[in-house]
């Protein structure tokens, strides 16, 4: 009966909501972190990168997520592929917008982990 | 020389006396010398879910403050004449006595019991300071519901400020039934997210309460589920390999309703 009502359902079950609210309050606990400083530090993050490489805001997530024993902030921020290979070819792709879906590029604050 | 354990939880009503009750009386019956204190001034209870509230003569305070000797305030259980309890002082306030009155009880206790338990009051203020002052270890109670875990985080991170080794876990009121409808938390989510050692899974289980209306602790009941979860973190705490087992719902729907298409079995007049 449950796997029937897995199969069908498209909402989470509440066990898993109780356990991701629980992760993203309890890093809010451990670093007293104030509600906007998340907002801030990805938009700092998003700033510094664009400076580099042309990135897509949209698909940008910046989160402190748990891991054992420690908490890392995690990064994911999708880049645009060039099309060309030339500097040239960057500023045309940029006008062009390639369809093609930007390849994310993940960076983890402490170092070692990859995200799943 | 004994091992003082403070049984502790942060957010209130999630087991911490009943856990103390039952953890005190399975060492007893395994032939351990064990001591409890009741450390919630002011809101009595370890006595009445022993079932000796009307033994009470001297309290917490009373030892500390020195109006009577420590051996005068050890209440004698019922059942077990190893199993002993100073019982809080009900009139007055947590600030009566000091973390290092606390720890010193504890010292002199531990001199005399193979274990002394400590049940802390709820919350994160000098209540519950006193109750870690002397543990050489903590067990934190909680139950796989979001408030219950927030809190036991709180409780892990000042349990490790405090300089003692990293406390264990307690998973209280398991409902099997609910955890294998995904409708909550499992042992695993708990785990993840509190990172620390689980000592064991009590299910929720009625006898609990029927146990602690009679004053005698379910730890004593071969029949009871959580009694025999009490038992078996008992067995842990003396050092015994006792693998933990998620308890699984007795009966599932379908169960039930093959049953009642079964023919009864007949019985002979």
């Amino acid at each position: 009966m449950n796997f029937l009502r897995n199969l069908f359902s498209r909402d989470q079950s509440s066990a898993q909501v109780a356990k991701q609210r629980l992760q993203v309050v309890l890093v809010q606990d451990h670093l007293s972190m104030a509600p906007g400083t998340m907002a801030a530090i990805k938009a700092e993050i998003m700033e510094v990168i664009s400076r580099h490489l042309e990135i897509d805001p949209e698909g940008v997530e910046v989160a402190v997520e748990r891991r054992g024993h420690g908490d890392e902030l995690v990064a994911n921020i999708p880049v645009r592929r060039n099309v060309g290979r030339s500097g040239e070819a960057i500023a045309s792709s940029r006008a062009a917008r390639p369809a093609r879906a930007p390849r994310p590029v993940t960076a983890v604050g402490r170092g070692g982990h990859q995200r799943p | 020389m004994g091992r003082c354990i403070t049984v502790t939880s942060g957010k209130g009503g999630v087991g911490k006396t009943t856990t103390t009750a039952n953890l005190g009386m399975a060492l007893a019956m395994n032939g351990k010398n064990v001591c409890l204190i009741d450390a919630d001034i002011g809101l009595r209870n370890l006595d009445i879910v022993l079932g000796l509230e009307n033994r009470i003569v001297y309290d917490l305070v009373d030892v500390v403050e020195g109006n009577c000797r420590l051996k005068q305030a050890l209440i004698r259980d019922k059942h077990f004449q190893n199993l002993s309890l100073i019982p809080a002082a009900q009139t007055r306030d947590k600030d009566a006595v000091s973390p290092e009155q606390m720890a010193d009880l504890c010292r002199r206790l531990s001199q005399q019991f193979d274990f002394v338990i400590v049940d802390s009051p709820a919350g994160i203020e000098q209540g519950f300071r006193n109750a870690i002052a002397g543990a050489d270890e903590v067990l934190v109670v909680t139950t796989p519901e979001v408030s219950a875990v927030r809190d036991a985080d709180r409780i892990i991170g000042l349990v490790e400020a405090a300089e003692i080794p990293p406390p264990r876990l307690i998973l209280n009121r398991l409902n099997p039934a609910l955890v294998q409808k995904g409708e909550m938390m499992a042992m695993e989510d708990v785990t993840d997210i509190l990172a620390i050692e689980l000592i064991g899974i009590v299910p929720e289980d009625s006898t609990i309460v029927m146990a602690s209306n009679r004053g005698e602790p379910a730890a004593l009941s071969e029949a009871s589920k959580a009694g025999k979860a009490y038992r078996e973190i008992a067995k842990r705490l003396q050092g015994e390999d006792v693998p933990l087992v998620m308890p699984v719902a007795s009966e599932s729907f379908l169960d039930r309703m093959f049953r009642a298409f079964r023919p009864r079995p007949r019985v002979a007049s």
